[in-house]
């Protein structure tokens, strides 16, 4: 399975994320940062298990993201975004 | 503050870290600024405080007396609101002075609880209605830092005559950047970065490809433009030491000195050096060769050349920095870190890491505690034997007249001319 891990600490709300993979990211009202909309967040990060189909649009996500907050692994486990 | 027939001047410093904020307060600041999280204009760049420091800040600084301007000066956006208004009420809570903010929700969240403000250079408050609007929400206002001298005259001129108050009911105090970076954006407005590289400077994540060296090509006959210099979108640094009597003539109040990215030892010097200044001014002593020397020791941290001048006086075009990066006269070395310090004895152990160190040898030794030190020991011991030279991985000591703290780093500082 791939995955993607989204870093809160370095987000800075540009929302750059959400407009890319809109279906995938959204703005939290309460830190205004960006979260995984179907991920598992906790206050540092959020993890989501992806399929592979889906790791193209995540990759575009990270790529939009000027702080390189998010992170898309592969099923070997080595990350493509780097 | 340095005054004189109640005529107060404000030295204002930049903080992006602990031992940026000490160094400010040490060397003669009036006030600090700074920004916590990502809803400030250095969210990317400088090493920023968190929320959680505020009250430590605050209490440090008001026992030091000196005043403490929160930076919430992004764009902000929907999804921002909450949190800007979490971060301003903690700053009140906490006892920050004021916030300094541009967004107009920032503005207005900060004026209805009843927290002091100031209107940052993003505004570009250019004119005396626009002065007279946002002094409904604000004791002071940054003019926009392209206003020629003459325009910022007649706008403090008219803040009196027409007796324009703050929310404080005080007449409105106006606030110049006096020294550190300019941008080719008016006010920093800029869309090159985010346009370039997606990220945006309004959002605090500013990439500075203005500052690398660019071609103009005409994409129609290929021809390329004949440039002097290649670095076309990079100014350089703003210093007004010179003409400093004509910035205070105008009836300005805060000098704002740029550079919250900057290290210790930056805020430690320009500090001290508008300082000195400013006093100068007061008492009747400002004169240019006094001037002169005040930029001699401005050009040894870091500068991309200076623009003396700036917008204020009108200067011509072609102001470029002609170079990437710093043009300071003095480089600083690693050599190593603190690992002991004797208080009774006022003996710093230093272990030395990387580098040699020679006996007259002039060393920095800073830290979040510490701040900036400058220190050149009379006698180096090693091993209880006083010696001219030590190398990696010697413990040295020497007399430091102040305490530092373990972990602080020193450096050896040198002239680059003498390379």
């Amino acid at each position: 399975m791939s995955k993607v891990i989204l870093d809160k600490n370095n987000c800075i709300g540009c929302a750059a994320c959400t407009i890319y993979a809109p279906d995938q990211y959204e703005m939290d009202n309460n830190t205004g940062k960006a979260i995984l909309t179907q991920g598992k967040c906790t206050e540092e990060q959020c993890n989501l298990a992806i399929s592979e189909g889906e790791i193209d649009i995540h990759t575009e996500a990270a790529q939009s993201c000027p702080m390189s907050c998010i992170h898309v692994f592969g099923t070997d486990g080595k990350e493509v975004t780097e | 503050m340095p005054s004189l027939n109640g005529r107060m001047i404000e030295i204002m410093s930049p903080a992006g870290s602990w031992a940026a904020l000490r160094a400010a307060v040490n060397a003669g600041a009036n006030s600090v600024y700074f920004g916590v999280g990502q809803l400030n204009m250095r969210a990317k760049g400088a090493v920023n405080f968190d929320i959680k420091d505020l009250e430590e800040i605050a209490s440090y600084c008001t026992k030091n007396d000196v005043k403490t301007y929160l930076t919430v000066n992004t764009i902000l956006y929907n999804h921002d609101i909450t949190l800007m208004k979490q971060v301003i009420d903690e700053a009140k809570r906490a006892g920050i002075t004021a916030i300094i903010a541009s967004d107009l929700s920032a503005i207005q969240y900060t004026h209805s609880i009843g927290m002091e403000l100031h209107i940052s250079t993003q505004c570009n408050i250019s004119n005396i209605e626009a002065v007279k609007f946002f002094a409904n929400f604000a004791d002071v206002v940054v003019l926009a830092r392209e206003l020629p001298l003459q325009q910022i005259a007649d706008i403090c001129t008219a803040i009196k005559e027409e007796n324009i108050t703050g929310p404080s009911g005080k007449l409105v105090q106006v606030e110049v950047f006096a020294h550190g970076a300019l941008c080719v954006a008016i006010s920093g407005k800029c869309y090159m970065s985010i346009a370039t590289e997606n990220s945006s400077a309004n959002r605090g994540a500013c990439r500075q490809n203005c500052r690398h060296s660019y071609k103009v090509i005409d994409q129609e006959t290929g021809d390329e433009l004949v440039l002097e210099n290649e670095y076309i979108m990079s100014p350089k640094d703003l210093c007004t030491v010179t003409f400093l009597d004509k910035i205070l003539d105008s009836g300005v109040s805060v000098l704002k000195l740029e550079g919250r990215g900057r290290p210790a030892e930056y805020v430690d010097t320009v500090t001290r050096v508008y300082r000195e200044a400013a006093e100068a001014y007061l008492a009747g002593e400002f004169t240019k060769e006094k001037g002169q020397a005040w930029t001699t020791e401005l050009e040894t941290v870091f500068n991309r050349g200076f623009w003396q001048g700036g917008y204020y006086l009108g200067k011509k075009l072609g102001e470029w920095s002609g170079v990437y990066g710093s043009k300071t006269t003095t480089k600083k070395i690693l050599l190593g870190r603190i690992s002991h310090y004797f208080v009774k004895a006022q003996v710093a152990e230093c272990t030395i890491e990387t580098n040699e160190v020679d006996l007259g040898d002039k060393l920095l030794i800073t830290g979040p505690t510490t701040g900036v030190l400058y220190v050149t020991p009379e006698e180096i011991r090693l091993d209880d034997t006083a010696v001219k030279h030590a190398k990696k991985e010697d413990v040295i000591s020497f007399v430091v007249p102040e305490r530092v703290r373990k972990t602080d780093k020193v450096y050896i500082i040198k002239n680059k001319e003498d390379d």
